[in-house]
């Protein structure tokens, strides 16, 4: 009966409109079909089980398009010999509602070998055949004080329990949001064999006790900040019902973030051929522009960016900088020439701008000092 | 301030190269290439560049053949003192000693600033836009009209090359202009960018919002499927139910019916049965008796006529024992006068056969001789039966005793007859044959009454059989059990329904099956509308998405426009302001410089705020005449006509001047003329070289030549 393989993966969000990947939204949501195919193609060398601990969806009811490709997706796993089953655990974006594609049965015709845990409370699912019984408690609502764990209906025999859980881990606060939580403690207590997290989309050991528990973390990233996101979790259970956990990358797209400093730099070339190092048609990069930028040196981030965007996957650029006034000496710029009294006038708007709280406002100011400035001292920058 | 001294290594063709300047106007001549120009560099380098700088074309001005950077070193006198100025590009140090600093300044930027600010050479831009005076510039206003505008205002406001702040306005103007094409048009035909994105952010946004509207639809339309599916679904279950009851109520009812009809035929059944079965019954007794009369039936008839035989034998034979009986009475009369007979068993016999009987026992017990004293006994014996044999023949006894048989005889054959006719009736039951007939009569009736009965059963079977008749009853009453059984099965418990309850029972039915119609047509409506609806989730993201992505272009094009229209805008009124005050002082100082320059044609200056066109005032025709400067070819066409260029010349040398003083009202810096004079005729030349000499007059004028026209005024004449 055992050893028993297990694909765990969760926050899969088929469907999903990232606002992160602005014009290649849906590029992502493509890429995610294809990670989530990915997965299912993993999930039939060798595995016996693929575990998907909330969020396959990014919403209650995604476009019937998109269940029509999981279920085509799901099915190929009940075709192969002997079938892979696989266990679904609706999560807080997909959550039941009672008109959720699960409770509107789109799924039931994938075949015997897919168990929704789509039934309001704890409930069970016994896979004899893998001397397994599941648990879970699957989210009816976006946010709840429900602990997950409490009341699963363990098995007590011979099956080994392995829970799916779709929740932060810790202490109320420890995420800064109140969603569905796993108290301090509460692995340790389920009597768990395995629990599968979902939630949090980074790889993470939340082990606690006889009970090992893992964030399989998202198979792609889906915001800027998701650096940890991208793998699945290959879990093994041996004779000896012994729990092993191997991290596997499975997502495509990598987020990273850089910071360049204009200080750095001496204008926008420069700038523009360290971005063009980085270049991967498979990075989200996350590109701040901060520090001092020379007054007769504009950068212009929108053109930096539309010039560099087809070199990644998605490239956001944002321009945290300011122009460094204290650079300006006034003495460069006497007060009798028009690009003395320009540059006065700018700075005024700026500090003006600045006081307000004006940043939009500050921003254009310091743009049109940097590019006025260039512009009078003869540089073509338009 | 003043330039005592100038040393110059390695810089350009001055490879090593002293020279001393004195107060006053110095003349640096020499033929083309002789170095003047370099010497004007190395003086703006020793003030305006930094050793440490990076800049090539600083360090371009090495000199050929090496790769050692210069050094320049100055004697300066200013009101505070003498100072000395040294700038090593070499080893990248500049070092300033005087009495003004108390102390040497030996870092770059501290020198430089001290140069800039404590000197008053403020930056090199406006030096040299005005205290530093090419030739060519002045040449120029010969050579390009076109652009005399833009270099005089280069000249005031000090932005380098020539025409930068209206170049800039241009530039800004144009960007603006493309960005703005077609914003305020209906229908532009080449609209510019902002326009396009405006379109476009509208169109996706009446897009999106057709799309969010069909999304909602089909959402309201899955929510009316959803709530019309859970009615019909709920209308459904309490239409099952009701139709259950009414089909219940009908199945009881026609069970009720049936087992009306079932109980008709049970108990009709059962009373042809039990009247079959009583008759049966009957018939049986009936047919018993019947049966027990049946010898009487067959036989009595005929035992009726024996026994009135046997009666009549019986009759005759009595009546012949009595003849008999009277044949005997005459025997006995005949025997009472006869002797009476030898008996066989007389005497002799029985004494012969007991001696035969003794040797018999005595021939067993004692002695077989014994047997020989049977002999006597048997001769005894037959001694006596030949005796009674012999007896004489009428035999009375004989004939007495024939008589008494055959009376006997007689008498038993009647007894016999009349035990015979006794027989015949007992063995029929009778004792006499009255009762016999009387018994024949009787079985004749129970032969009837089995038939009677027998037809009546028949009548009740109606050519079926008892057996069937049985079977159906049974039969009927199986069915009539199971019919109560049926009515007593739990699902029809509560289904008693009165006709009217039906009938109530059955319009509920047909309206909530009306309903339900209307619910499922409620359903197909709005899956049709899901189906028209024809946009999905993902569509409504993406159009929402390619939305934001326009709106996000259209901002960075409007933040660009917005930018720019602040740049152009601030430059155009500092371009503003700074002329507005430059030509406040510039013009009554440039009409003081002018009179003596033209020998007092020209005294009066105009100076166009916004465009630094001068206008010269002229006495002699009544009006004033441009300059040349300006905008618009008519101005120009004027002014190449009505005044020379050597006048022109001179209102620019005018002009540059009376922006000095407007620089530098206190501290004035050396100023440097590259040959501005050539156009001059020699009287004007004389009276520039007068006013030259007057603004040397406490300070310093370096005079780069190559003509010997300015000899006679130099306090101080250096020849390359």
């Amino acid at each position: 009966m055992r050893p028993v393989r297990i694909l765990h993966t969760a926050d899969v969000h088929l469907g999903a409109s990232a606002a992160a990947f602005g014009e290649r939204a849906q590029a992502h949501r493509q890429q995610l079909r294809a990670t989530f195919q990915r997965l299912v193609e993993e999930a039939l060398q060798g595995y016996d089980l693929l575990v998907i601990a909330g969020d396959l969806f990014d919403s209650p009811r995604p476009a019937q398009r998109t269940v029509d490709f999981v279920a085509a997706q799901l099915r190929g796993l009940g075709e192969a010999s002997p079938p892979v089953h696989a266990a679904i655990l609706p999560g807080t974006h997909d959550r039941l509602g009672g008109d959720s594609v699960y409770e509107r049965g789109e799924l039931d015709s994938v075949g015997p070998h897919l168990h929704l845990m789509a039934q309001p409370g704890p409930q069970r699912v016994d896979l004899p055949h893998l001397g397994l019984a599941l648990h879970g408690t699957p989210c009816a609502a976006a946010t709840s004080e429900t602990n997950p764990l409490a009341g699963l209906p363990l098995a007590g025999d011979d099956a080994l329990d392995l829970g799916l859980a779709h929740a932060s881990v810790g202490a109320v606060g420890a995420m800064g949001d109140e969603t569905w939580r796993i108290p301090p403690g509460a692995i340790a207590e389920s009597g768990l064999c395995y629990l599968a997290l979902g939630h949090w989309h980074a790889f993470g050991d939340h082990s606690e006790g006889a009970t090992t528990a893992y964030y399989s973390g998202a198979p792609e990233p889906l915001a800027l900040d998701q650096r940890g996101a991208g793998s699945a979790a290959a879990v093994t259970i041996n004779q000896q019902d012994q729990v092993s956990v191997e991290q596997l990358q499975i997502g495509q797209l990598r987020v990273e973030q850089v910071d360049i400093d204009l200080a750095q730099y001496p204008d926008q070339a420069a700038i523009a051929d360290k971005l063009r190092s980085l270049a991967d048609e498979h990075l989200v990069l996350d590109a701040k522009l901060h520090g001092l930028g020379r007054p007769d040196r504009p950068v212009d981030a929108d053109q930096l960016q539309e010039e560099l965007q087809g070199a990644f996957f998605r490239l956001h650029l944002r321009d945290e900088s300011h122009v460094a006034l204290d650079a300006i000496a006034e003495r460069d710029y006497p007060e009798e020439l028009v690009i003395g009294r320009f540059v006065r006038k700018l700075k005024r708007a700026i500090t003006e701008a600045e006081a307000a709280g004006d940043q939009e406002a500050r921003r254009r100011a310091e743009e049109a000092l940097q590019i006025g400035v260039a512009l009078l001292q003869g540089r073509k920058v338009l | 301030m003043r330039i005592n001294t100038i040393e110059l290594e390695n810089f350009g063709c001055l490879r090593d190269q002293r020279f001393e300047l004195s107060p006053g106007l110095n003349v640096v001549k020499g033929p083309n290439e002789a170095g003047k120009s370099t010497l004007q560099a190395a003086i703006l380098t020793a003030f305006f560049a930094k050793p440490d700088t990076s800049d090539q074309e600083v360090l371009a001005r090495r000199s050929w053949g090496t790769e050692e950077r210069f050094r320049l070193r100055l004697d300066l006198t200013t009101p505070e003192g003498p100072l000395r100025l040294e700038k090593d590009f070499q080893a990248r140090t500049a070092r300033l000693e005087g009495p003004t600093q108390g102390a040497v300044l030996a870092d770059v930027n501290a020198v430089q600033a001290a140069l800039e600010t404590d000197l008053g050479l403020r930056g090199q831009p406006l030096f040299q836009s005005t205290a530093c005076f090419p030739q060519e510039q002045i040449a120029n206003i010969e050579r390009g009209r076109d652009q005399i505008a833009a270099l005089l205002e280069q000249q005031v406001t000090g932005t380098g090359d020539a025409g930068r702040a209206e170049e800039a306005l241009r530039d800004l103007g144009e960007a603006i202009r493309k960005l703005s094409v077609g914003l305020h048009d209906t229908e532009p035909k080449r609209p510019g960018p902002i326009r396009r994105l405006r379109d476009e952010v509208a169109h996706l946004g009446q897009e999106l919002a057709e799309a969010e509207a069909s999304l909602g639809s089909a959402e309201g339309a899955r929510q009316s499927l959803g709530l019309a599916t859970s009615e019909a679904e709920a209308l459904q279950r309490d239409l099952a139910v009701k139709r259950s009851l009414l089909e219940k109520a009908r199945q009881r009812a026609e069970l009720e019916r049936d087992l009306s009809e079932a109980t008709e035929r049970r108990d009709a059944l059962a009373h042809r049965f039990e009247q079959v079965d009583q008759l049966r019954k009957q018939r049986e007794q009936a047919a018993q008796r019947a049966q027990q009369m049946s010898r009487i039936a067959e036989d009595g008839p005929g035992a009726l006529t024996r026994i009135a035989e046997l009666e009549a034998a019986a009759k005759e034979r009595e009546d012949e024992a009595d003849r008999e009986q009277e044949e005997l009475q005459l025997a006995e009369e005949a025997e009472a006068s006869a002797p009476p007979p030898i008996p066989i068993f007389n005497p002799i016999t029985i004494v012969g056969l007991v001696l035969v009987a003794l040797a018999a026992v005595g021939g067993f017990l004692v002695h077989s001789a014994i047997w020989a004293g049977a002999l006597p006994g048997l001769a005894l014996t037959l001694w006596g039966l030949v005796k009674a044999q012999n007896a004489p023949k009428v035999d009375y006894v004989q004939l007495k005793a024939e008589a008494a048989k055959r009376i006997h005889a007689a008498q038993q054959a009647a007894q016999q007859n009349r035990a015979n006719a006794t027989a015949l009736l007992a063995d029929l039951g009778c004792k006499t044959a009255r009762e016999l007939q009387q018994k024949i009569g009787e079985a004749h009736e129970a032969w009837q009454k089995d038939r009677q009965l027998r037809d009546r059963i028949r009548g009740l079977l109606h050519d079926e059989t008892h057996r069937k008749l049985e079977a159906d009853f049974k039969q009927a009453r199986l069915e009539r059990q199971d019919l109560e059984d049926r009515l007593a099965d739990p699902e029809l418990e509560g289904t008693e329904l009165s006709p009217e309850q039906q009938e109530a029972l059955r319009q509920e039915i047909a309206r909530a099956e009306s309903r339900l119609a209307e619910l499922q047509q409620q359903a197909q409506d709005s899956r049709d509308g899901i189906v028209r609806a024809g946009v999905d989730p993902e569509q409504v993201s993406a159009l929402r998405e390619r939305l934001s992505a326009a709106q996000e272009r259209l901002q960075a094009h409007e933040r660009r426009l917005a930018v720019y229209t602040s740049a152009r805008d601030a430059i155009a009124q500092a371009r503003g302001e700074t002329l507005r005050q430059a030509t406040d002082v510039l013009a009554p100082r440039l009409g003081e410089l002018l009179a003596p320059l033209t020998g007092g044609r020209y005294s009066r200056v105009g100076v166009d705020e916004r465009t630094l066109a001068m206008d010269v005032w002229s006495e002699q025709k009544g009006d004033s005449i441009p300059v040349g400067v300006g905008s618009g070819a008519r101005r120009q066409r004027m002014a190449q006509a009505e005044m020379s260029s050597g006048t022109r010349g001179q209102v620019f040398l005018a002009a540059r001047l009376a922006l000095v003083d407007l620089i530098w009202p206190d501290q004035r810096p050396p100023l440097l003329l590259d040959d501005p004079l050539v156009s001059f005729d020699p009287q004007r030349r004389q009276a520039a070289i007068a006013i030259l000499k007057q603004y040397a007059r406490g300070g310093q004028v370096i005079l780069f030549t190559c003509s010997d026209a300015y000899d006679s005024a130099a306090d101080s004449l250096i020849q390359l």
